[in-house]
């Protein structure tokens, strides 16, 4: 609760500082609104009772306040929810920038790759506004209180026994309640259903997916269930409503059994002269709206309690990030001995597996190191860790005798480049794609071609339409660029860092043709065996290809998490293992009766 | 915005008639309740006054008593029918909403080809006609503006049938106050649409604002840390969200300026309701009771002022039926059920057909030229394998081979019959592909495989095999077996490694050749699979497909040097073919490439054939 507030006081200053003469409008137009029931009932009152006795002032007066009550309930409600529209976009906007903050300033991606994590993310990303509403929330609780406490107030006014009697509107707003939870439920049930209608309607209506239905036939299936599980949705929706609404409707039996009883009283009273014919004009208007009144009150405490959800994630991001802030030494310029790991386990927080198990081993300074194995085997694990992805929670990673987990995340980082298997297609202009490789220079042309051409990314930007201008992105009016285009972009924004000290490479060449994936390997390792370039620099290559490690000075091959052999093509060649076996199975697609050719 | 009357009329008029697609009963039902709906403001406004007239001079009480009964019942009534009108009108939208999602569907499997699912207009205005909008908390959609028609239709029933009865006291005040009413209404929702065009204008820039927000929590996530972009990425989207905001704030506080008019006409409106009937009574023309049935009555007049959900809802429904139209008029012209009769010269059902490809041009819309001059034949039974560079036309070829297009120039035959002749339902069954982005279908790991033949749907025994044979091993150690559902995204949905889903691929394929299938393509059909299961699939898989044509396309030359005939397209045509061994006694590409490739494996590289080029 305390944090409650706090999240609510934080709320409060944002909308301040953002629009504080809206701030003031919307609170006074709140207010107005709760009085408006009471106002409208007041003047219907006086209206009957002071033309019935003739006094025309009174009658003026009356109408006057009726005539108000009326204009603020049509405009009023539409200028406040505009109003707070315009308030809860601005606020919406600091928060969303809060958050945006917050999560960068965690270095590991644990909380982005985990479905718990990211569920709350996301949900506090589509919840920014349940946030920025939140005081308003609050605000609205108070006055549909007030305004239900003034509307009883005012009818035990004409009888205690009236006020008493509007507990009636008690079950009925139980049964409201169950009636909703009825409908919220079937939403909820329907909600899978009709996801798996859209994806299969998509199938019928896009061409990646249409040309395969249609060549299989199977677009009728495909169309026939889509329609089978709308059909579905709507029995089930028929059915959930119908059952909602009769108990809305037994809700209104007994609302309509005590408006009766709430008229029998008055009317008596009135035949006995305790009443004025007003006050049954008051009355019925009063215990009309009794029920909306008491809804409100429950809409807004219920919606209190949603958003109580949404401030703990807030409060969670926030406590997280705290936890995680660290900072540490800066990284040598140059590494002089290189990474080293020893005896590193890891397991993705909640789950039960090892994917590394003690796993030791030297990436030495100014080598390219190849890491193959089988899918699965913890190679794209192993590269998340040196790149500060993730800690290690056992054993130790090293740069020059330094502990990793004592540098500073951020400086290490802008030691590192990499190509990720899953590589990120940013749909921006094709420069910033490359340049936010090193976003200090992002628009600088020199380093931007040279990037370019380290990566043998020239003719890739040249056939884009407007080259270095061209928006990617077919949702941004943009060009679609091939799998390998997208991959040489990304090729060329690892090439913005030329001096980092780690440059990864994981599993580049799965779509490639022959001439590209040849054009890459050689362009990635002449690059890092270039004498005059190594300097210190570690390239490591990421592959389940063998063919393509040769080259590396040294191979690590994993397996299962394990390291399991290491050494040189050579070496391991000549020790006959795991890699000896599976090079040769890739080879022999070339040798046996290919190379006996006229080679 | 200015629109001819007649044209909003026929615009109304076609949301209307949508109606029909739902059940009559339904159609029915609802308009029962919208009527009773209507008049009863009008019945209650009567009652009350009946209320306060018995209520002062009737000694016995039972006609008190009838009066608060029926006053009671009035209320009881209101809302009985509003609640039961609500789950009618939800099934109505339901009801019509799905019936149009349908027809999208039907309309865009129309055409025999897939060239118009690739247009930018179809797919716009399939997004449109079926997409649901968003409303603030609700969604807009075809259903939802249909019934939305028909609730402004009964709000005005309601507030002539309320006028009606403030005509009995004063005709010139019912007129008065249905007009100002009328008037209101229509200047707010002028004023409120106008807002939501502004904001819609912005739609793009909402998408990019969506965009930048997903990076930092998406796949790209992590290069975002790597490279220490986040900063950069929240200003950017900082600018832009202030950029998106501004018109519509700015729309926004001029409306919100232009209230004057409408708060004075309200104000007045109202203050005549109360004081016309009120002043009545000081003048003793009428009695209290009728004062109070003339009040309430002109505040249900003054209701229509109010702008529910239903004018932003017509107002998407509109740009939806619209969308819907054109899709008609464009593709509707024939109906799935009721195509042209099949044409005269049918494939003829057995045996495997030669397929030839006859100097065949192809270029898509843009103009960019793919095949170009390509003669190609498919002998029956043939192993034949497509290799190349990336964009040369390969899947482009298994497009045309399908009919999915029609070549620019020259003809594809089937055993001599020209396939622009032939009943492309028919011709495509005989082909079984897989493509590189094969179909992940939401369904069971049996529906992923049976698929690829419809009609033999239920064929557990042979799916059972067709996996088998692809090396699916793992079905087999999954606790629901076939009835796996692999829809990731539903409540018991099984992930599967890219792997694993292209042997899934593989196996509906071989399905679909034991399902009589004569002609079986595969495109990259290995890229997802380990160097074990790789170096196997010749041999274990292509090798056992004894009844069909195979057409193999890879950029992993080792996979295919087994293939009868090895064709190696170059700038849209064949610039090589033979068997492995022929082709490499030539000097040509392949054989540059194939050295290229396997030079990696050698200790003594190759010729370095940095003058290979990309086309």
């Amino acid at each position: 609760m305390r944090r409650q507030w706090q999240v609510l006081g934080h709320t409060l200053r944002l909308s301040l500082r953002a629009d504080r003469r809206t701030v003031v409008a919307i609170a006074l137009l709140m207010a107005a609104e709760a009085g408006l029931v009471i106002a409208t009932a007041l003047s219907q009152r006086w209206l009957v009772d002071t033309a019935v006795a003739g006094r025309l002032a009174g009658v003026l007066g009356a109408v006057a306040l009726g005539a108000v009550a009326f204009a603020v309930s049509v405009t009023g409600n539409r200028m406040r929810e505009n109003m707070l529209l315009y308030l809860m976009d601005r606020v919406n906007i600091a928060i969303s920038q809060e958050i945006l903050h917050l999560d960068a300033s965690i270095p590991t991606v644990a909380h982005l790759e985990q479905p718990r994590y990211l569920d709350a993310l996301d949900r506090l990303h589509r919840g920014t506004w349940t946030l920025a509403a939140l005081c308003w929330q609050y605000a609205g609780t108070f006055f549909a209180l007030a305004s239900l406490a003034a509307s009883v107030t005012l009818l035990a006014s004409v009888d205690p026994l009236l006020g008493a009697l509007t507990l009636f509107a008690v079950p009925p707003l139980l049964m409201t309640q169950r009636s909703n939870r009825i409908l919220r439920r079937m939403w909820d049930d329907c909600a899978e259903l009709s996801r798996r209608e859209w994806l299969l309607h998509d199938m019928c209506t896009t061409p990646e997916a249409g040309k395969e239905l249609a060549i299989t036939g199977a677009g009728d299936v495909i169309d026939q269930r889509a329609s089978a599980l709308c059909q579905e949705g709507i029995r089930r929706e028929s059915v959930a409503s119908l059952r909602a609404a009769l108990w809305e409707i037994l809700g209104w039996c007994f609302y309509g059994a005590g408006f009766v009883g709430i008229l029998w009283v008055l009317s008596a009273k009135v035949t006995n002269g305790e009443a004025s014919l007003g006050a049954v004009m008051m009355v019925l208007v009063l215990a009309a709206e009794l029920h909306r009144q008491l809804n409100r009150v429950v809409g807004e405490v219920g919606s209190l309690a949603a958003a109580g959800h949404v401030v703990d994630h807030y409060c969670w991001l926030r406590d997280y990030a705290r936890d995680q802030q660290r900072t540490g030494a800066a990284p040598p310029a140059r590494i002089e001995r290189g990474i080293k790991l020893e005896n590193v386990s890891f397991r993705y927080p909640g789950t039960e597996v090892d994917v590394l198990r003690d796993v030791s081993l030297e990436l030495r300074s100014g080598t390219v190191v190849g890491v193959v194995g089988v899918n699965g085997a913890g190679k794209t694990t192993l590269v998340k860790i040196l790149t500060g992805m993730y800690e290690v929670p056992a054993g130790t990673v090293t740069v020059d005798g330094t502990p990793l987990a004592e540098l500073d995340p951020a400086a290490w980082r802008a030691r590192v480049t990499a190509v990720f298997q899953d590589f990120a297609r940013f749909q921006l202009l094709a420069g910033e794609t490359i340049g936010v490789g090193n976003v200090r220079h992002l628009h600088d042309p020199t380093r931007l071609s040279q990037a370019i051409a380290r990566a043998g990314a020239g003719p890739t930007v040249a056939a884009l339409p407007d080259g270095l201008a061209t928006q990617l992105g077919p949702a941004f009016g943009g060009v679609e660029p091939s799998t390998g285009q997208w991959q040489r972009l990304a090729l060329g924004r690892a090439m913005m860092r030329p001096d980092a000290s780690l440059t990864v490479v994981d599993e580049p060449t799965a779509t490639l043709d022959p001439v590209a994936e040849h054009e890459l390997f050689t362009q990635i390792i002449e690059e890092g065996l270039a004498a005059d370039r190594r300097d210190g620099r570690i390239i490591l290559l990421v592959s389940h290809r063998f063919s393509t490690m040769r080259l590396a000075d040294q191979i690590i091959v994993l397996d299962a998490g394990r390291v399991v052999e290491c050494g040189s093509h050579a070496e391991l060649v000549r020790r006959d293992g795991v890699y000896a076996e599976l090079y040769r199975a890739q080879a022999d697609g070339y040798t046996v009766a290919g190379l006996s050719g006229p080679a | 915005m200015s629109r001819s009357l007649l044209e909003v009329t026929r615009g109304r008029i076609r949301l209307l008639r949508q109606l029909t697609v739902a059940r009559r009963w339904l159609v029915v039902g609802m308009l029962t309740a919208y009527t009773v709906e209507a008049l009863l403001p009008a019945i209650n406004a009567w009652v009350t006054g009946h209320l306060v007239t018995v209520i002062g001079d009737d000694p016995d009480g039972s006609r008190l008593r009838m009066a608060i009964l029926l006053l009671g019942s009035c209320m009881f009534a209101i809302n009985v029918t509003s609640a039961l009108r609500a789950v009618i009108t939800g099934v109505v939208i339901r009801r019509i909403d799905g019936w149009t999602r349908q027809r999208v569907r039907q309309l865009a499997r129309t055409p025999e080809q897939i060239g118009h699912l690739e247009s930018e207009t179809f797919q716009d205005d399939a997004r449109r006609a079926a997409d649901p909008g968003k409303g603030v908390g609700r969604t807009r959609s075809v259903g939802t503006a249909a019934v939305g028609q028909v609730t402004l239709l009964f709000k005005f029933l309601g507030a002539v049938a309320a006028a009606v009865v403030v005509a009995t006291f004063s005709v010139p005040l019912a007129v008065a106050l249905l007009t100002v009413s009328v008037f209101v209404r229509a200047r707010v929702r002028r004023q409120w649409i106008a807002l939501v065009a502004v904001k819609d204008a912005q739609a793009h820039n909402e998408r990019r604002l969506g965009y930048l927000t997903r990076l930092t929590v998406g796949q790209e996530a992590k290069e975002v840390k790597l490279f220490g972009l986040a900063h950069w990425v929240t200003r950017r989207r900082q600018a832009l969200a202030y950029h998106a905001a501004a018109p519509t704030w700015r729309a926004l506080w001029r409306v919100l300026r232009h209230q004057k008019l409408t708060i004075f006409l309200l104000a007045g409106s109202a203050g005549l309701a109360l004081w016309i009937p009120a002043s009545a009574v000081l003048d003793g023309r009428i009695d209290a009771g009728r004062m109070v049935t003339m009040i309430v009555a002109g505040w249900a007049v003054l209701a229509i002022g109010f702008l529910g959900f239903e004018a932003f809802d017509i107002e998407y429904g509109l740009g939806a039926v619209s969308a819907l139209d054109r899709l008609m008029l464009r593709h509707g012209h024939a109906t799935v059920s009721d195509r042209l009769p099949p044409p005269a010269t049918p494939v003829a059902p057995q045996g495997v057909p030669e397929v030839r490809f006859e100097h065949v041009h192809f270029a898509y819309r843009d103009g960019r030229p793919v095949l170009d001059d390509l003669c190609l034949t498919l002998s029956a039974g043939e192993r034949v394998a497509l290799v190349g560079p990336n964009g040369v036309g390969k899947t482009t070829l298994i497009k045309l081979l399908a009919g999915l297009y029609q070549p620019t120039a020259g003809r594809i035959t089937v055993d001599g019959h020209d396939l622009r002749d032939l009943d492309l339902a028919d011709w495509r069954r005989s082909l079984a592909t897989v493509f590189q982005d094969f179909l992940r279908y939401p369904a069971s790991i049996a529906d992923n495989v049976a698929l690829a033949a419809p009609e033999a749907v239920a064929d557990r025994a042979g799916v059972e095999q067709a996996l088998q044979a692809a090396g699916a091993d793992f079905v087999g150690r999954l606790p629901e077996g076939l009835d796996t559902s692999l829809w990731r995204a539903g409540s018991e949905g099984t992930e599967l490694s890219g792997g694993e889903w292209q042997r899934i691929a593989i196996a509906r394929a071989l399905f679909a050749v034991r399902n009589g299938r004569r002609i079986l393509v595969l495109d990259e059909p290995t890229a997802h699979l380990d160097v074990r299961a790789e170096t196997a699939f010749y041999q274990h898989v292509v090798s056992s497909v004894s009844t069909a044509t195979v057409v193999l396309i890879s950029h992993r030359l080792s996979t295919v040097r087994s293939a009868d005939r090895i064709v190696l397209l170059r700038a849209g045509r064949i610039a090589e073919q033979g068997s492995h061994d022929e082709l490499m006694a030539t000097d040509g590409e392949y054989r540059r490439m194939f050295l290229l490739q396997g030079s990696r494996f050698t200790d003594t590289p190759a010729a370095q054939p940095q003058s290979v080029g990309r086309h």
